[in-house]
């Protein structure tokens, strides 16, 4: 899922405070932590409250999408709960912000959130990893299931560097595991070092060029001759 | 096949020379002052001296222009040291080819410090290419006359590549896997990060033995207590032997700053006469950034018996 | 309170207990002869008890007093028992299956089944609401303890804090109370507890707080909330009060952005010491008495 953190309330208040009626939009997606209703009915309390204090009056109302990234259900979500707003916050990623913003021109719609990731959980700690950047050339298979381009702060080929030791890397400060020594150990484990010996030509970086786009009937017309 | 041999450096290790290389470090200056200096003493006593590239991210002079300027000035031949961590493939080929233009015959390939632990933390890091792909991309330039996308060049470079290699890795196993594949991709030479106890010398050398890449030992003299103190502590690895460590104490509680050199002295080339008696590495690879005055000294000392 | 009504009571005296055990039968006889019509018993399932087996024990104590009644030649609805546990329903219209209740849910009562909705089995459910706060689309129904309804109790509140600060001057303070960590009510004369600037909301368990409802709290007018929960070891289902303490550490960091977060706190008692609920009270009243005339 993509990681998103809460832009400070100063931040937000910077934004919103030339606007009176605010619609505050969760997203149900994949957001994580889930940015539903509950965190737009918080933020909504919140955005008031600290607009009280810098004495600003400010409405919001409060409301969520199934996921901020579809256009139509924004559309069909929305349309009717906009009527009167002045501005809107969103509180899904920052695809989320982009989609609200080409579905109402008109209105002014601002990023609650930083997008930090694409990540998962574990549950246990509560923390959040990182585990994908979206490179677009999946090297997991032979990596032991391990992605280098996320979890190495150098995003090596042919790692690990001198920056580790013990199987933790340096940049962090000793906290991180060492993707390449974690990859070691589980091919080691598989009996199939040949793959961790095995060199790796350099990334063909045009396939992350952005901007990206898919256009999957566009593909299937070429497809066919 | 042979392979031709353009340098000294490779010369006397082909020769069967037991090799010995220094280091220089141009710093935040553009004052070449001190590096020509350095280079004038190590001149005669080592057969090449690496020119450093931004260690541990420290922005400094471009090791270029060092490189060049040893070589004619001192009369010192360059190892030209290149990391990964702040050019991309294009700027990495346009420096070897002005490299290979101001006629250097060494460089060593590297990964480089991450920038986040540099003096400029917030920079971008690069790391378009690894010190495993740079050695690719060296080796197509020289072998092939083409780039990384197979670019013809018109008069290629000629450059020696060697790689880094740390002896005190944990685990070690990964490090050898890592100087396998970089072998395999057609580096030259090993210089490894400072030693300080024979038996790591010896186990590095004996889990290397299958290979057959030369292999030049890095001995880091300590210039203070201060110094040996900041290395036990912080650099990861590192295993200073406590009576190495006892014994410079004791050098320093004996007779100060010149008691301590004089015990530099006794202990490193104590530790480079091991090193020679009972390894097969190719030579040594001395650090003395800052005092390279004491590596005549140590070396002529470990020639005595 | 829907029970009562099923049973056809209209007019009622309503007293909770931490635990049936703790009535003696001479209770009820008391309580006939001053006149009371009719008798509703209304304990935890028997495998559902929080303290040691207080529903099974006094469920044979109540049959002794039912026999005995009976041949007092009392009506046969004149005491009943009723075994009632309130539990948890899940709005699956709402539900985006994120899996968060699953996950907190102290009796592994919550599965997500396909297509990605939570279910919960209610056999195991035993009501204490820890995953309703942790729901992002408020999607969960503990019963008697429902957002919404919390949530207009609180609001409701609105214009009688105005009122009483107009008036009075003095700060007013919500308490979200956990039904095991509190009984003072119990142990005094009715009404003494209640200083009519504290507002007392009884909660299943800390687990329940619902960092909604304390910021509601706050934006409703109240000068400070404060959670009262078991002390350490002794929650009477499951680490509820670690989780409360979680909760309400982290909500301070989102207070701390409208400066309330030092209007916040979290105070561990057992209805073993008695007393210590009110010395609580009094000093985080204080507090706050002494913030509100600094800002």
């Amino acid at each position: 899922m993509i990681v998103t953190k809460e832009k400070p309330l100063e931040e937000i208040l910077g934004f919103l405070m030339p606007h009176k009626r605010i619609l505050i939009v969760g997203c149900d997606g994949c957001t994580q932590p889930p940015r539903g209703v509950r965190e737009a009915k918080t933020y909504a309390m919140l955005v008031e409250m600290g607009g009280k204090l810098k004495n600003r009056e400010i409405q919001c109302r409060t409301t969520t999408v199934a996921k901020q990234c579809d256009n139509n259900l924004c559309a069909t979500t929305l349309t009717s709960q906009v009527k009167d707003i002045e501005a809107i916050l969103s509180l899904a990623c920052g695809v989320g912000v982009q989609t609200l913003s080409e579905v109402f021109p008109d209105i002014p719609v601002y990023p609650g959130q930083n997008t930090i990731f694409i990540g998962s959980q574990e549950r246990e700690s509560g923390t959040l990893y990182e585990k994908c950047k979206a490179c677009g050339d999946c090297l997991l298979a032979e990596t032991g299931g391990v992605c280098p381009i996320t979890r190495c702060a150098k995003q090596l080929l042919n790692g690990p560097c001198g920056g580790q030791a013990k199987g933790k890397c340096e940049v962090g400060g000793w906290k991180n595991d060492c993707a390449w020594i974690l990859i070691y150990n589980r091919l080691k484990d598989k009996g199939r070092l040949s793959e961790f010996t095995k060199f790796r030509e350099q990334r063909d970086f045009r396939i992350s060029q952005s901007p990206r786009e898919i256009n999957e009937t566009e593909e299937k017309t070429e497809e066919t001759p | 096949m042979k392979k031709p041999i353009y340098s000294n450096l490779m010369k006397e290790i082909t020769e069967g020379k037991f090799v010995f290389t220094g280091e220089l470090e141009p710093v935040k200056t553009t004052n070449l002052h001190e590096v020509l200096e350095g280079a004038k003493i190590l001149k005669g006593h080592v057969v090449a001296a690496n020119i450093t590239d931004n260690p541990t991210a420290f922005a400094y002079m471009n090791a270029l222009i060092p490189s060049y300027m040893i070589q004619k000035e001192a009369g010192l031949e360059a190892i030209y040291q290149m990391t990964t961590r702040d050019r991309n493939r294009i700027a990495l080929t346009s420096d070897l080819l002005a490299a290979g233009a101001l006629g250097i015959k060494n460089v060593l390939s590297l990964t480089g410090d991450h920038t986040t632990i540099g003096d400029n933390p917030q920079a971008k890091p690069v790391f378009d290419l690894d010190s495993a792909s740079l050695v690719h991309l060296i080796r197509k330039m020289v072998d092939e006359t083409i780039d990384l996308n197979n670019n013809k060049i018109e008069d290629p470079p000629k450059f020696h590549v060697g790689i880094a290699a740390n002896p005190n890795a944990d685990p070690l196993e990964p490090e050898i896997l890592k100087i396998e594949r970089k072998t395999k991709m057609g580096a030259e030479f090993v210089q490894t990060q400072c030693v300080y106890d024979i038996e790591r010398a010896k186990r590095f050398m004996e889990t290397m033995s299958n290979s057959n890449i030369p292999v030049l030992i890095g001995i880091a003299p300590f210039k203070s207590i201060a110094m040996m103190k900041w290395m036990v502590k912080f650099v990861p690895g590192i295993y200073v032997p406590d009576e190495m460590q006892q014994r410079l104490l004791e050098a320093k509680k004996r007779g100060g700053k010149e008691a301590i050199i004089e015990e530099n002295i006794e202990i490193f080339s104590d530790l480079i006469k091991e090193i020679r008696k009972t390894t097969n590495a190719a030579g040594i690879h001395m650090m003395a950034v800052g005092f390279e005055w004491i590596v005549p000294k140590i070396l002529e000392h470990s020639r005595k018996s | 309170m829907n029970v009562l009504k099923n049973q056809g009571v209209k007019n009622f005296i309503l007293l909770r207990l931490p635990c049936v055990g703790r009535v003696s039968p001479t209770f009820f006889l008391k309580a006939l002869a001053l006149g009371i019509t009719r008798l509703v018993v209304i304990p935890c399932e028997e495998d559902y008890c929080r303290f040691k087996e207080g529903s099974r024990i006094s469920t044979r104590r109540f049959l002794a007093i039912q026999n005995l009644l009976h041949q007092l030649g009392f009506g046969k609805d004149v005491f009943t028992i009723i075994r009632k546990l309130r539990k948890v329903h899940i709005d699956t219209n709402r539900c985006i299956g994120c899996g968060d209740c699953a996950y907190i849910c102290p009796y592994d009562a919550i599965k997500i089944v396909t297509p990605g909705v939570a279910q919960i089995n209610l056999n195991v459910c035993s009501g204490c609401g820890a995953c309703a706060p942790v729901c992002p689309s408020i999607a969960i129904i503990p019963e008697g303890f429902e957002y919404e309804s919390m949530s207009r109790s609180i609001s409701n509140y609105n214009s009688f804090i105005r009122k009483m600060k107009s008036e009075r001057k003095t700060p007013m303070v919500l308490v979200f109370c956990c039904q095991w960590s509190e009984f003072s009510a119990l142990d005094k004369n009715q009404g003494d507890l209640s200083k009519d600037n504290v507002v007392i909301l009884e909660i299943p368990c800390s687990s329940r707080v619902d960092s909604l409802h304390i910021l509601e709290a706050f934006y409703s007018g109240f000068d400070g909330v404060l959670i009262v929960t078991c002390k350490e070891g002794e929650c009477k289902l499951e680490e509820g009060n670690e989780k409360a303490k979680e909760r309400v550490l982290s909500l301070k960091k989102l207070l701390a952005q409208v400066n309330l977060e030092n209007r916040l706190e979290i105070c561990f008692t057992s209805p073993k010491y008695v007393g210590e609920f009110d010395t609580y009270i009094s000093s985080f009243l204080e507090k706050i008495g002494s913030l509100s005339k600094n800002s």
